[in-house]
């Protein structure tokens, strides 16, 4: 999978950050952050 | 009276009360979409250690649940064994100094799933916990998984984070054990 890819699948204004009862959208600088962390984790599964 | 039986309009007793082992400290419903979910509170010094069960929901794919404590993102050691439903095999997996302990519970289409003994939390010594979730599908697999925080960090909160895609709906419900 690719970052494009992951994102088209995780759209950064339909992901949450969740603290409590509290949901927020990423800022730019998490998102990128996390499709770059889920995007090696999808290419390099380990067994769950 | 002898409990843990009690009957209708009973008196507790102090005792009684206190003999209580697990207390419902408090309990988080997921939203929707989630890539991470922060407890707050969890920890105090009212309990030395802690259960925390995460139940229901589901992934948006399959995926891991990494926790991580406070907003500490280093110093995680831990050691995992996957046995397999299909077949005989065990697959172990460990951590040295990562980023998160990265087997705190699964995700996936049909279910969330996680169970969590923490130890030392808020003491001012290392957290340790032990581990388990069931990846419920026929090529599935029961997960046991233990490890500590290399620091003496005293804690309140946690943090639950999929390893890839997102996580909705669901409880975590987190338990103090009685000293």
């Amino acid at each position: 999978m690719t970052p494009k890819e992951y994102k088209a699948l995780y759209p950064q204004d339909q992901v949450f950050i969740q603290v409590d009862d509290t949901e927020r959208l990423m800022t730019d600088e998490e998102y990128e952050a996390w499709v770059e962390q889920g995007v090696y984790n999808t290419n390099h599964p380990d067994t769950p | 009276m002898t409990y843990p039986t009690f009957n209708s309009g009973d008196v507790l007793t102090a005792a009684e009360m206190n003999a209580v082992g697990l207390w419902l400290v408090k309990t988080q419903t997921i939203g929707t979409a989630v890539a991470s979910v922060t407890v707050t509170d969890a920890f105090s010094s009212d309990y030395d250690n802690y259960k925390i069960v995460i139940s229901d929901g589901v992934g948006s794919t399959i995926a891991t649940l990494n926790m991580t404590l406070g907003a500490t993102a280093t110093g995680y050691y831990f050691g995992a064994i996957a046995m397999a439903f299909a077949t005989a095999s065990l697959t172990s997996l460990n951590g040295t100094n990562t980023t998160s302990w990265s087997r705190a519970g699964i995700a996936n289409t049909s279910i969330l799933n996680g169970e969590i003994e923490l130890f030392n939390p808020n003491l001012a010594k290392r957290t340790h916990y032990n581990g388990r979730y069931v990846q419920t599908i026929t090529t599935g697999s029961a997960n046991i998984s233990g490890g500590f925080l290399d620091n003496a960090t005293q804690y309140t909160a946690f943090t639950l984070t999929p390893s890839t895609g997102t996580i909705t709906g669901g409880t975590i419900r987190v338990y103090g054990m009685r000293n």
